[in-house]
């Protein structure tokens, strides 16, 4: 069992809007020409603002929703080419957690018919106990087993969406922003379980945030997204920044602590409308360093292994 | 949140209480009308025809001397059972249609929504007349009809449903364990569904009395001699100033039924905290 988990190459989706009696159709690329690897046992992070497509990728990477091109290789298994039946049973090998926990239970369900969720839908006979052991291994008490959604807080649920995400052992696990919509102090709480786990079950995550430091402290490599693009891929949290958009990212962020309390750079600029992007790197609007060339032609991501950046002028 | 379940906390409302009592008083009348009316609904005593209220007809007499009380819980038992089947065909197929056409997308869906925005466009009388008229007068007649008048309404306020449900994350959570098509319509978007649509048919069985009693009153519903309001009303119409007790008594029967029926949604609607989700209904 050698080579990545998971393999993607040139994954890119294009999404179009209107087309009907009254509007003229438009097409977005959401996520463009994506190729990425992630290693066994990898936290991966991937960073960028809203709408950039790292929730878009997300789904392509599970086929919650279908690319337009590209492939998707896991472990071995090409996900891009299976029939609905085989991906369905591949399926029990990866799952996501999913950013909002309001939404993402059943208000009518109860928490035991959640957790039984994936392996009814699996097929699988549950272990009688499955349900306490499931509760007790994101910290929950088993008295929870027949309450509902809203009975519980925003942390509980996010809880309930690991524990059901976790039911069947997969190997990779998206989790989209699991800690966004959570208060500070919860966050702390459920990327802790989630370290914890991810040690204890020997998991791969692909990790999505807008959260940079976040992502620093949790994940092994970073990729950055801008408006679908993959912009640099950081080799690891302490490397410093080689494009100037995630350096923009780095800067504007904010420091807890006040001795280290600086001048923050907010980044100026207008970011292009996703439906009409400018020919040439899709940062030129709001980058300090576009020159000529950034604007006619798209910079590719560098095939240099240690720290591949998409700009013809890195820093 | 309470152990009752919703309908029972709705009869805890003032007005709920009375509209439900109420409810609960005219559906055990047309149930047991064989058992608690005093005579017979079709026992002609023609020396005691326009009597007024007495101790024998407490309600009074028709044209024909029948007892109007014992009339009055036999058409109960037509208006109500009319009116109930045909709204319970009328939710299934609406929320098979509307479940469909939302699931399906595409063109079914266009064709559903093109048919149901067409009928929507009809008051339901019009429908309900045509059908009547193609389907022939009768109980069984009445029902199609009345189902057919209110299709649009469940097709509508289902496929609205399901349209915003399919959205939910709790949705694609069940699709990224592995869940097909059948399962989470079945267990995840049809039961949420539900509720609402439960309720806009309990609203929508007290417009059917109405037109039960108006396609009564136009002589197309229950044939003579089986009571019901709107063919008594219609009787008693000729008579006014003769005998007023004959038209008034089954119009205040109507009234109170669909009041009581508007009052205790109400109720309900506020205990299940789904007034946004009716508005698809229009």
């Amino acid at each position: 069992m050698t080579g990545p988990l998971l393999r993607i190459e040139g994954l890119t989706k294009r999404f179009h809007s209107g087309g009907g009696l009254f509007s003229r159709e438009r097409a977005m690329i959401a996520v463009r020409d994506v190729s990425l690897e992630i290693a066994r046992g990898e936290v991966l992070g991937v960073v960028g603002e809203s709408g950039c497509g790292k929730s878009t990728l997300a789904r392509l990477i599970l086929r919650l929703i279908e690319a337009t091109n590209g492939r998707i290789v896991f472990d071995g298994t090409e996900l891009t080419a299976l029939p609905a039946s085989a991906l369905r049973a591949m399926r029990k090998r990866m799952a996501m957690v999913f950013q909002d926990p309001y939404s993402s239970l059943d208000p009518r369900f109860t928490l035991a018919r959640v957790l039984a969720e994936p392996f009814r839908v699996q097929s699988r006979a549950m272990p009688p106990d499955a349900v306490a052991a499931m509760l007790a291994a994101v910290g929950l008490p088993e008295t929870l087993a027949t309450s509902y959604p809203h009975q519980l807080s925003g942390g509980q649920r996010q809880r309930v969406g690991i524990a059901r995400a976790l039911a069947l052992r997969p190997d990779f696990v998206v989790l989209d922003e699991p800690t966004a919509s959570l208060d500070v102090s919860i966050q702390a709480q459920i990327i802790a379980l989630l370290a914890d786990l991810r040690d204890k079950m020997g998991l791969t995550y692909l990790f999505i945030s807008h959260d940079l430091g976040l992502v620093r402290y949790f994940c092994d490599r970073i990729v950055v997204m801008y408006l679908g693009s993959v912009v640099e891929v950081l080799p690891d949290t302490k490397a410093a920044p080689r494009h100037p958009y995630t350096d923009a990212l780095m800067r504007s962020g904010f420091a807890p602590d006040p001795a280290r309390r600086r001048e923050i750079a907010p980044l100026g600029g207008e970011i292009p409308s996703p439906f009409a992007l400018p020919a040439g790197c899709a940062f030129t609007t709001r980058c300090a360093f576009a020159s000529d060339r950034c604007r006619s032609e798209r910079p590719v991501l560098s095939q240099d292994p240690a720290h591949p950046v998409a700009c013809f002028h890195p820093l | 949140m309470s152990a009752w379940p919703a309908p029972m906390r709705a009869l805890r409302w003032p007005v709920g209480g009375i509209a439900g009592a109420w409810l609960i008083l005219i559906v055990a009348a047309a149930l047991f009308a064989p058992v608690l009316s005093p005579y017979a609904y079709d026992a002609q005593a023609l020396k005691e025809a326009y009597g007024s209220a007495s101790a024998a007809h407490w309600l009074g007499t028709d044209e024909f001397g029948r007892d109007l009380l014992t009339r009055l819980m036999y058409g109960a038992r037509t208006s109500l059972s009319v009116s109930a089947t045909a709204i319970s065909l009328s939710v299934a197929c609406g929320m098979v249609l509307g479940a469909a056409a939302a699931w399906f997308g595409g063109r079914f869906d266009r064709a559903v929504t093109v048919v149901v925005d067409l009928t929507w466009s009809f008051p339901e009388i019009l429908i309900a007349l045509i059908l009547v008229a193609i389907i022939g007068p009768g109980t069984t007649g009445t029902m199609i009809a009345i189902a057919v008048a209110y299709l649009a309404q469940f097709t509508r306020l289902t496929r609205a449903q399901i349209m915003t449900l399919k959205g939910e994350t709790f949705v694609e959570a069940a699709r990224s364990l592995g869940a097909g098509n059948t399962y989470i319509l079945l267990r995840h978007l049809l039961p949420n569904a539900f509720a609402p649509v439960l309720v806009a048919a309990m609203l929508a069985t007290g417009d059917a009395i109405i037109l039960e009693a108006t396609l009564g009153f136009f002589g197309l519903g229950a044939q003579p001699p089986v009571p019901s309001w709107g063919g008594m009303m219609s009787a008693g119409s000729a008579l006014v100033f003769k005998a007023p007790w004959i038209i008034i008594f089954p119009g205040l029967a109507v009234a109170a039924t669909v009041l009581a029926i508007n009052l205790y949604g109400d109720a309900l609607i506020a205990e299940l905290d789904i007034r946004s989700k009716l508005r698809g209904a229009g």
